[in-house]
């Protein structure tokens, strides 16, 4: 299909990583880097500096006020969900100010994927995950494919949100239909690009079923779940009005108590709202 | 509702809202945990000073009106092409409700 051919061609031209994150993990990759190391290669990037303490005393990581530095904020949350945090805000700078078009809001697309990002965090926590820190970052990424149609068929892309709303099915379905890609695999054409770690790149690709490979991952069945309830919960928009039918199967492996969402649902109202100010409005 | 009560104010049975974490992130206490006294133990090994419960006096003002949950529910269902199949997916669409009924009433109050 032309279409396809056309976003592959462009491939080349997909943005790049903003430096503040290539800087970051090569500071980080050298054994010898002190939290004062990267806490200076923070520093030079004011409004990164800001919103990483803002993040560290928000109610998302729960620390309520006591970190007052960007050392601090690393030691408490940690080398790698801060370079997280910072590829998330990036990634959210780079493709903010893009106008809406008809039926497709950038703006509500990123309030979509910051609530997936909170929910499949707050998740993590409660399943215990191994990987706590790539959660937040998976979630807020895994609609990244959408972004690449807006802006590389930008036309093509509002037609096929468009037959989506109109004959009621997922964007992904009217996206193979009208497109020849999906979103997914756009996501996962980006993630390569930008070489970010397998569990992210799964998470992207994956989400819309749960499963990687026919197999199950804790990461992308939290992920799926999240893109679930953020839907549910009209948490931002996504381009489609459906709601996404979650796996059964991902249930019985996140494991769940029967009233989770109706315990946590104020939490997660809280966490969402202070996420997007702070990394939508701020 | 919530409320946060420092570690010397838990009383067994209160229900933990929001999950504790300690600073190499690992999860002590997940969301929804009742608590008993073994609970309060740990936070105090960890050094943990405050929590987040659920406050049972302000269950009643957390509630929406009947006609808005009706209406509400209507509107999820039209979105959906599945029903639940179990209890956690049930109680999904229940947190839905009240989400979106809250910042419903939230967006009128603003007006």
């Amino acid at each position: 299909m032309d279409l396809l051919k056309k976003i592959l061609s462009r491939i080349d031209e997909f943005p790049t990583l903003p430096t503040i994150y290539q800087t970051l993990s090569d500071v980080m990759a050298n054994p010898r880097s002190t939290a004062s190391d990267v806490a200076a290669v923070i520093a030079e990037d004011q409004s990164a500096a800001s919103k990483i303490l803002k993040a560290a005393n928000s109610s998302i990581y729960g620390f309520r006020g006591r970190v007052s530095s960007i050392s601090q904020a690393i030691l408490y949350i940690g080398f790698e969900e801060v370079k997280n945090l910072i590829m998330a805000m990036s990634v959210i700078d780079m493709f903010k100010r893009s106008k809406p078009t008809g039926n497709f809001n950038p703006v509500d697309l990123w309030k979509h994927s910051i609530g997936v990002g909170v929910i499949t965090r707050y998740l993590g926590m409660n399943v215990k995950a191994q990987n706590l820190e790539s959660y937040f970052l998976a979630g807020v990424l895994h609609d990244i494919g959408k972004l690449i149609f807006y802006r590389y068929l930008p036309e093509e892309y509002e037609q096929t949100i468009n037959y989506a709303i109109e004959n009621n099915i997922s964007a992904r379905e009217a996206e193979a239909e009208i497109l020849g890609i999906t979103h997914t695999i756009a996501g996962e054409l980006l993630a390569e690009k930008w070489k970010l770690p397998v569990s992210i790149k799964d998470a992207i690709r994956y989400h819309t079923t749960g499963k990687v490979d026919g197999n199950f991952n804790v990461l992308v069945g939290c992920v799926h779940i999240a893109n679930v309830a953020t839907s549910l919960f009209h948490f931002g928009q996504a381009g489609e009005e459906i709601v996404p039918t979650p796996n059964l199967d991902v249930w019985k492996l996140v494991d769940l108590p029967d009233n989770f969402f109706t315990m946590s649902y104020s939490s997660l109202m809280r966490d969402y709202d202070e996420a997007v100010s702070l990394l939508l409005l701020g | 509702m919530s409320k946060i009560v420092s570690i010397d104010q838990i009383e067994e049975g209160m229900i933990n809202l929001d999950p504790v974490v300690n600073k190499f992130g690992q999860t002590l206490l997940p969301s929804g945990v009742k608590l008993t006294s073994s609970h309060v133990m740990i936070l105090k090994t960890w050094n943990i000073r405050s929590l987040t419960v659920r406050d049972e006096n302000e269950t009643e003002t957390d509630e929406i009106s009947e006609e808005l949950r009706i209406l509400i529910k209507q509107q999820i269902k039209k979105r959906m092409k599945w029903t639940p199949r179990n209890e956690i997916e049930k109680d999904l669409i229940n947190a839905a409700i009240k989400i979106i009924g809250k910042n419903y009433y939230r967006a009128n109050q603003e007006k």
